[in-house]
């Protein structure tokens, strides 16, 4: 049963098999238990998505500040950590204006279409051994179909809107993720191929008796950097919503919640991103003296640093650039990187 | 990278697709205030643009005429609100050539003391807001950092930090002292390690290169023939500067180079301005070190009557070649007064520069010409 | 090819110059403060809102001779007066309009008799557009704070930087303010 998998990560062995014969001794059916299991491992990972985003919108905040000279948030609780809290609740008072213009459910419903990907993406993902809620066999398959899903999304809410920047947008957010999904992937099959494997648990073993991916692919993870950062919309390859030029693309007419559900997204995106760097090319939840969980968090949040220090540095890109890098230089050596690693596994 | 724009075609054929109209601005990020400029796109390419102006018109000008001259000075720091200086010098040495009236030496030298750090103060900003157009955020925190200690050199001596009102007739409003003459000497020796710091950050960065060369190219002649000054004229291969051209203040007795470059793209421009920084912070210090004692207002007369008749002065602003016309008819108050503002001119450059190349290029264009609003609409 | 290359690793070590700017800057001491906690430590001469200077007894130094109101580019300073038994002229309302006034400071320039100056005073936004008219106790209460000489013909005052409460008086409506006694100072 592939909850067994998941049960020592979630209270505990003893208190798993415990609860499970309480309730077969209740004569409840054991399906009425699986799905508790199951709903308690969802609220866990929705928790620690929501409190990481909710870190991770301070700290970019924080972070940036202090790049630039600024202090970032000080007003709101001790360092201003209760900033991301003062916006949401700001967000959410606000009126919820839908644009006349709008294509109505479309509008409504794009931003969902956004987030629910990014939430599922977690169900594989390895905080420790044995910590995952399912260990797919297909892991990497399935975090690379689900990232794909933001697409739709973002032409959605550009298409809904009726304005023509949000249109401009989601044109530019189309042709940027999916010319940089390819690179992105090729990046992911290098390890693939390396760890003869695609369960993402696999992975982390395979790291663990080896040495990390990042020092067997370094192209492959220089690769995976540039790619995530592009699929994830950040300067320098922030165009879909370029506030200098297209105002803010494709979620210009969003505002109050529906734009707060965006704004979540795209740090549940970063989070997963990094998550899923720190697991292939960090070791993941591998490492000496601390337990692999907190390990995990601090190799998820070195990409995170990473990736909030590129955004403070460098201008955007054009967007003929943007598609010249994406399919004249990173295709070809992550392609050649793919070959390469084939080649010496063969050997 | 030469980035001249072919047309597309596919088997031969020219391939046309509709084109949409977008409204850029007046409330828009990078417009510079409330420029507005309507856009006509194929895709992302631009085939026309068409500015709409006037949104920031205060009467400036109208206003004026009914105003005496020493009133006018702090109308004069609104037009263009970043070369408050220039503007105010712009005006007084009008009025004062009008008049015939000798300005003290030490005026003098503190005039060209802050028509540069001026400059400095206004071409921070701009490589700010040029950084931000791009997409970077940080160079703009930075430069603003470094204008705020140029700001406080301002507000100590004036009073204000954007709105001087420091150029009297005859004179400066106050004196400075030696102290505050000693810390622009510790700001002159700290600027070149800031100008090092936005050379490593932005200047050697490619994305910075690729999107900047060969972008917004005008070529010499069609410069000179819209009227172009200053930096973005300069940058087009053209040596003009009124510091030199037509020396005003003591600028004959100071040593500095003209900026110039050749490839009048956004890249010359950007260039040609960092370069200008460091020529202004070169053209304080000998300024300082040449600071004769004496008066700071000379003799004007209490109630300034201009003799009928036009009078044109002009300096060289941080945008270019700031104008002051005046008509009078002998009477306290000005017939009528243009003002000569180089972002109006600039401004009409922006189609030529901008057909044919991509939305991103915008910004990046309006950002090099680097136009005041208040300016152009006055 | 060797041109290639070149461009290459310019480019590479033009990114990582920039990267190491950026954090440099991160362990630097931030220049930005708390504002209404910390404030900046404005120079003498700061053109804040014009006040009315008093000399040591209190008694207001203008004598209405109405220069400024003249001079005002914008005309924000409204000045009456009365002659008293000696011909002299005596001040009874002198109010600036600060929601139009641009502090250019040439009223306290002009003033021959020192009677105005530039205040640091510079947080004055209000609810209310009436009580942004400052009437001549608020202005003279403002210049009573002063502290140190004339500097730059500005002056740093003490105490919160905030303008002073209009006087209940003042708060009720204009018309009231137009037919207020010619007797203005209290003690």
């Amino acid at each position: 049963m592939a909850l067994a998998l998941a049960a020592p990560a979630l209270a505990g062995g003893n208190l798993y098999t415990r609860a499970q014969q309480l309730f077969l001794d209740l004569g409840l059916p054991p399906w009425i238990f699986a799905i508790l299991v199951a709903a308690v491992k969802v609220a866990l990972i929705l928790v620690f998505i929501l409190l990481n985003v909710l870190f991770l919108i301070w700290l970019e905040r924080k972070l940036g500040g202090h790049l630039q000279n600024r202090l970032g948030p000080v007003y709101t609780g001790p360092f201003g950590l209760l900033q991301t809290v003062a916006d949401a609740l700001k967000v959410l008072v606000k009126e919820d204006v839908i644009p006349a213009a709008a294509d109505r459910w479309a509008f409504i419903v794009a931003p969902f279409i956004a987030f629910v990907p990014a939430l599922m993406i977690w169900l594989v993902v390895p905080f420790g051994p044995g910590l995952q809620a399912r260990d797919l066999s297909i892991g990497v398959l399935y975090v690379a179909a689900l990232s794909g899903l933001i697409i739709p999304s973002l032409l959605t809410a550009g298409w809904s809107s009726g304005s023509k920047w949000s249109l401009l947008g989601a044109f530019r957010a189309g042709a940027q993720l999916i010319s940089y999904e390819v690179p992105l992937l090729l990046a992911q099959l290098a390890v693939v191929v390396w760890a003869g494997s695609l369960s993402l648990n696999d992975i982390v073993r395979a790291q663990q008796q080896g040495t990390w991916f990042i020092l067997l692919q370094p192209v492959g993870f220089i690769v995976y950097l540039i790619a995530a950062i592009a699929e994830l919309n950040r300067t320098p390859f922030d165009l879909p919503e370029a506030e200098s030029e297209l105002v803010a693309g494709f979620n210009t007419e969003y505002s109050g919640f529906r734009f707060a559900i965006f704004f979540l997204t795209e740090y549940a995106n970063l989070l997963t991103s990094s998550a899923i760097a720190a697991t292939l090319f960090l070791g993941g939840w591998s490492g000496p003296w601390l337990p692999p969980f907190v390990w995990f968090l601090l190799k998820t949040y070195v990409f995170v640093f990473i990736a909030m220090w590129v955004r403070f540095t460098l201008p955007r890109l054009r967007v003929d650039q943007l598609m010249n890098f994406a399919w004249k230089l990173l295709l070809p050596v992550a392609l050649l990187n793919v070959v390469v690693t084939g080649a010496i596994v063969a050997l | 990278m030469d980035t001249q724009i072919e047309p597309r075609t596919a088997g031969g054929e020219e391939i046309h697709t509709e084109e949409i109209m977008v409204n850029m601005g007046p409330q828009h990020p990078s417009t510079h205030g409330v420029l507005r400029a309507v856009l006509t796109l194929d895709g992302e390419r631009i085939t026309g643009v068409d500015c709409d102006i006037g949104y920031l018109h205060r009467c400036f000008e109208k206003v004026s005429e009914k105003l005496t001259y020493p009133q006018i000075i702090p109308y004069t720091d609104r037009a263009d609100y970043l070369g408050g200086m220039t503007n105010e010098l712009a005006f007084v040495l009008t009025v004062e050539q009008a008049l015939g009236i000798e300005v003290p030496r030490r005026a003098q030298f503190i005039r060209v003391i802050m028509s540069e750090l001026q400059r400095i103060h206004s071409h921070l900003i701009w490589f700010g807001t040029f950084g931000l157009d791009l997409g970077a955020t940080t160079p703009f925190l930075y430069s603003f950092r470094d204008r705020e200690v140029i700001s406080d050199f301002f507000e100590e001596v004036s009073g204000a930090r954007m709105m001087y009102n420091y150029m009297r007739v005859g004179g400066v409003r106050n004196d400075i002292t030696a102290a505050w003459v000693e810390k622009v000497r510790e700001f002159l020796r700290r600027f070149p390690a800031y100008l090092q710091e936005y050379d490593d950050l932005l200047t050697g960065n490619p994305i910075l290169k690729a999107r900047t060369r060969g972008i917004g190219r005008i070529d010499a002649a069609t410069a000179i023939a819209y009227g172009a000054s200053g930096p973005v004229l300069r940058a087009s291969g053209v040596a003009y500067d009124l510091r030199k051209n037509d020396p005003y203040l003591v600028y004959d007795e100071l040593s500095f180079e003209v900026a110039t470059a050749t490839e009048g793209d956004v890249l010359a421009r950007y260039r040609v301005r960092l370069k200008e920084m460091r020529e202004s912070a070169r053209l304080v210090q000998q300024a300082l070190e040449g600071l004769p004692e004496g008066d700071f207002l000379g003799k004007a007369p209490r109630i300034i009557k201009l003799p009928p008749g036009h009078y044109y002065g002009h300096v060289e602003g941080p945008r270019g070649e700031v104008g002051c016309y005046i008509v009078s008819d002998g009477d306290r108050r000005p017939y009528r007064l243009h003002w000569r503002a180089p972002s109006f001119v600039h401004l009409q450059l922006l189609p030529i520069m901008a057909k044919g190349h991509f939305m991103g290029d915008m910004v990046a264009i309006i950002g090099s010409i680097d136009i005041v609003m208040g300016e152009v609409d006055r | 090819m060797m041109a290639v290359w070149r461009q290459v690793a310019e480019g590479v070590t033009g990114v990582i110059k920039g990267h190491v700017v950026t954090l440099r800057n991160l362990f630097r001491r931030p220049v930005t403060y708390r504002y209404p906690q910390v404030r900046p430590e404005l120079p003498v001469g700061t053109r804040g809102i014009p006040v009315l200077l008093s000399d040591e007894e209190g008694k207001l130094l203008c004598t209405a001779c109405e220069v400024c109101a003249r001079e005002c580019p914008v005309q924000v300073i409204h000045i009456s007066a009365h002659r008293d038994e000696n011909k002299k002229k005596v001040l009874d309302e002198f109010d600036i309009d600060v929601s139009r006034c641009m502090f250019c400071g040439i009223c306290a320039e002009v003033c021959a008799f020192g009677a105005i100056a530039m205040s640091d005073v510079y947080e004055l936004a209000d609810f209310e557009q009436d009580r942004l008219i400052y009437n001549k106790d608020r202005l003279a209460e403002i210049g009573r704070r002063r502290r140190g000489p004339i500097i730059n013909y500005g002056i740093k005052t003490e105490g919160p930087r905030y303008g002073p409460e209009p006087a209940a008086t003042a708060a009720s409506p204009a018309p009231a303010a137009k037919t207020s006694p010619p007797e203005g100072a209290k003690p």
